[in-house]
């Protein structure tokens, strides 16, 4: 029976090839890409494009989360026009949580939320209203960007057959997250103490969800009418770890530019022993923020003696 | 002088036979005043005729030209000429006689032009007015010149005449003088209304808006095809005139009374079917005007009709508000907070209808200070749209979103009032708990500026009361300002006519 159940699960696998890779001889889905968060989408013809007055319709909204990150306390905020269309006020505002992709999960979790609205009378005369909906949800996210990188003691190049080159390493499809960690170009400098040397990372963050930015602490005051203060907008906090040890990064917190590439060093203070050698290494990146991302829908109210 | 008859002038004989040729044309067969023909006219003129014609034989006789083949001609017009007096013994019931006689009175006169061309004299002139003279015997055959004829008691064959060309060509240039007369009248009103418009446009205060997108319908009251029933209107049978009055409502019903009148002081006798009427969606009627006979004499006047009605227009622009401090910190960053909302700039919408209201709170989205700080001021203008007159503004309520209020209403007449204070049919949709309802008060709109109404900006000074109320919870509010006019309308036509006096 388990082995049924095995071949049945393979050969449904089998028909995604494209997104898996293979480790040894078990392929695994590639989840660590793409530049998408929780995406807000609008289920197809909901909200429908017109309505009469003094009655209802549903707008159905499915958060999605297309990244890598789990969302526990997400919240959601909807503006609409209150003199045309009614909504429990306590509908309006909201919470979600949604699972990141992972390899069991290579879709990502999902929350679906239908609201009700009922449509209020136009009156007399007016023949019509583009009622305007506004649906925002807010996230704390995070980019995890896990790389090898080459640590490489030689910097006066004295060593031959060196096991690997320090180098910049590009990473265009992201990291399934909206901020990418878009390249990272590894230095290798001279340290205060001769017998050592200093790694240096420099990353470059970019912002390609679509979407707002915000420092993690403010995300929810992202999702309501509030100013959030001019530090509070595009903040990042960007922590990386360099096989076990964390590494200083500055600037600190990180203003993640509206576009084109923001940079941000990465160095070990204490340095690495001459005597280390050349070797590869796991450098950890995790940038950390809150996200907002709104999409907008228009449902034109009529009269139904028209 | 003997000499000159003698030899023959071309000149003076072609100007004698030009004067003889217009007023045979004009004179004869009883279509102008001086009847002369089926009624034939004083022994004066006949005597006249006698002696013009007379003449021209005698300068025929001198001109050697004309002398060799002009006596013919002369011949043919003298016999068309007493052909007149013969005219009416021809009997009734001898059509076909009548119709050559007809006939012949209109082409008789063509010995002229042959005339003209036989002397090679004038080869222009001729041909000037041989076109001429052609054009009028065809369009003498015209059937509007033919209905007119008959109209003027001139049927068949009397009608066949050039005279009727004449004087239906002076009766149109009369209507022409009329109507160019009433459209300068009508200007001068017209160009002072623009002159408002512009001196508003000019100094800002003028606040657009569009007719309501989803309108299919013409809401309102429409006045077409005004006319005289009868071409021809004389004071011993009833004058009627018809308009074709179409109204169209939405929810409310509208009450129109109609009234005519002739020069702004004679009552039509009657207006048919009714002069009020009450139209719950849409109607259509032919109304008469009829003033009895005798009550309109003999000369040029205007017949007016007056449809008064009650009418609302509405209004609301819609409007995207954002906490002030986020918006700049929006801006700071170069991020558009509409950029995704379809329509981010919103204008002023209002109900089909003769006015128009348009309104301006400025760039979107507007920004939201904190509880007591001033919102950007609102812009609102109240326009007469169509042709008619705004008799009376009888109520103007403003409503704003709940959390902002209108900043001293007493600066521009208005007081915080409830949404008990709209119009009946308003207030199902207005909510005291959303909006906050202002209301011009009777003494304001008694000002001269809302009577006979053409252009009226109102700058309206807004305060922020509560900014959470306007926002909710969300990032942006999207809320609506609206303005409602109560008013009177007068829509008028006018029709300029001819009363003429009876034929004889």
């Amino acid at each position: 029976m388990r082995i049924a159940l095995l071949i049945a699960a393979l050969l449904v696998l089998s028909g995604c090839q494209g997104m898996f890779q293979t480790k040894g001889n078990v392929q695994v889905p590639i989840v660590s890409i793409g530049t998408q968060g929780v995406e807000p989408v609008l289920t197809q013809n909901t909200p429908p494009r017109e309505v009469f007055e003094g009655s209802s319709f549903s707008m159905i909204v499915t958060l999605a989360n297309l990244g890598t990150a789990d969302v526990d306390q997400g919240v959601y905020s909807l503006s609409y026009d209150p003199q045309y269309l009614y909504l429990p006020r306590q509908q309006a505002i909201g919470s979600f949580a949604a699972r990141g992709k992972s390899t069991f999960n290579p879709r990502g979790g999902e929350k679906q939320l239908n609201f009700v609205f009922d449509t209020k009378p136009l009156g007399p005369q007016l023949q019509g209203y583009p009622a305007t909906l506004t649906f925002t949800a807010c996230y704390p996210y995070e980019t995890s960007a896990p790389l090898i990188v080459c640590i490489d003691t030689d910097i006066t190049g004295k060593q031959p057959n060196k096991a690997c080159m320090p180098q910049t390493q590009s990473f265009g499809s992201g990291e399934g997250a909206p901020v990418a960690v878009a390249t990272v170009e590894t230095r290798m400098l001279p340290h205060e103490d001769p017998n050592r040397i200093r790694p240096e990372f420099v990353l470059t963050l970019r912002n390609l969800g679509g979407g707002g930015l915000v420092a993690q602490q403010y995300y929810r005051e992202a999702c309501s009418g509030r100013a959030l203060g001019e530090d509070a907008w595009n903040v990042v906090s960007v922590d990386a770890a360099l096989s076990d040890t964390m590494l200083t990064c500055t600037p600190t917190p990180v203003k993640v530019k509206q576009t084109g590439d923001t940079r941000v060093i990465c160095t070990l203070p204490e340095g690495i022993p001459l005597t280390a050698g050349t070797y590869t290494s796991p450098l950890t990146v995790t940038v950390g923020y809150g996200y907002l991302k709104s999409i907008n829908a228009q449902v034109n109210l009529v009269k139904p003696n028209i | 002088m003997a000499d000159t008859a003698r030899e023959g002038s071309p000149t003076g004989f072609l100007f004698l036979a030009i004067v003889v040729h217009f007023f045979d044309a004009l004179l004869r067969y009883g279509t102008t005043p001086i009847a002369i023909g089926s009624s034939p006219g004083s022994p004066g003129l006949w005597v006249l005729f006698f002696f013009l014609y007379g003449m021209l034989f005698v300068f025929a006789n001198n001109n050697p030209v004309y002398r060799s083949m002009g006596k013919s001609l002369l011949g043919v017009s003298l016999i068309a000429y007493i052909w007149g007096p013969f005219w009416s013994i021809i009997p009734g019931y001898f059509p076909a006689l009548k119709y050559v006689a007809a006939l012949v009175i209109l082409i008789a006169p063509f010995w002229l032009i042959v005339t003209f061309y036989a002397t090679q004299s004038f080869p222009k002139l001729s041909m000037w007015y041989s076109l001429i003279w052609m054009f009028i015997v065809v369009f003498a055959l015209f059937p509007n010149v033919q209905q007119f004829a008959t109209e003027q008691g001139h049927p068949l064959p009397d009608s066949l005449s050039p005279g009727m060309v004449y004087q239906y060509g002076i009766e149109k240039l009369k209507d022409s003088g009329r109507n160019v007369v009433l459209y300068f009248s009508n200007a001068g009103k017209t160009i002072g209304e623009d002159v408002q418009r512009q001196l508003a446009i000019a100094s800002g205060d003028y606040y657009t808006g569009k007719v309501d997108n989803a309108a299919k319908q013409k809401l309102g009251v429409y006045l077409e095809n005004f006319h005289a029933t009868d071409q021809m209107l004389y004071p011993s049978a009833p004058i009627d005139a018809v308009v074709t009055m179409k109204a169209e409502t939405l929810d409310t019903e509208l009450n129109i009374a109609v009234a005519c009148d002739a020069d702004g002081n004679v009552s039509a006798s009657k207006v048919l079917p009714k002069n009020a009427f009450t139209v719950l969606t849409y109607d259509q009627y032919d109304i008469d005007c009829i003033w009895n006979k005798g009550v309109l004499g003999v000369g040029a006047h205007t017949l007016n009709f007056r449809s008064e009605f009650d009418f609302t227009t509405r209004a609301y622009l819609k409007s995207y508000l954002m906490d002030q401090d986020r918006l700049r910190e929006y801006r700071r960053q170069n991020v558009d907070p509409l950029a995704s909302i379809p329509d981010k700039n919103p204008v002023a919408v209002y109900t089909s209808g003769p006015v128009r209201i348009g309104m301006s709170l400025g760039k979107q989205p507007i920004p939201l200070g904190k509880n007591g700080d001033a919102l950007q001021s609102w812009g609102v203008t109240v326009e007469n749209s169509w042709e008619g007159k705004v008799l009376g503004i009888t109520g103007l309520t403003l409503a704003v979103p709940k959390g902002i209020a209108i900043n001293d209403p007493a600066s521009i007449g208005a007081v915080l009032t409830t949404c008990d204070a709209v119009p009946e049919e308003e207030r199902v949709t207005c909510d005291d708990t959303l909006v906050n309802v202002y209301a011009l008060t009777a003494d304001e709109l008694q000002s001269p500026g809302y009577k006979n109404l053409t252009v009226k900006s109102l700058r309206i000074p807004l305060t922020i009361t509560d900014p959470t109320k306007v926002l909710g919870k969300a990032p942006i509010g999207v809320q609506n300002f609206k303005a409602s006019v109560q008013y009177r309308y007068l829509l008028e036509r006018s029709l300029p006519v001819q009363v003429r006096e009876e034929p004889k």
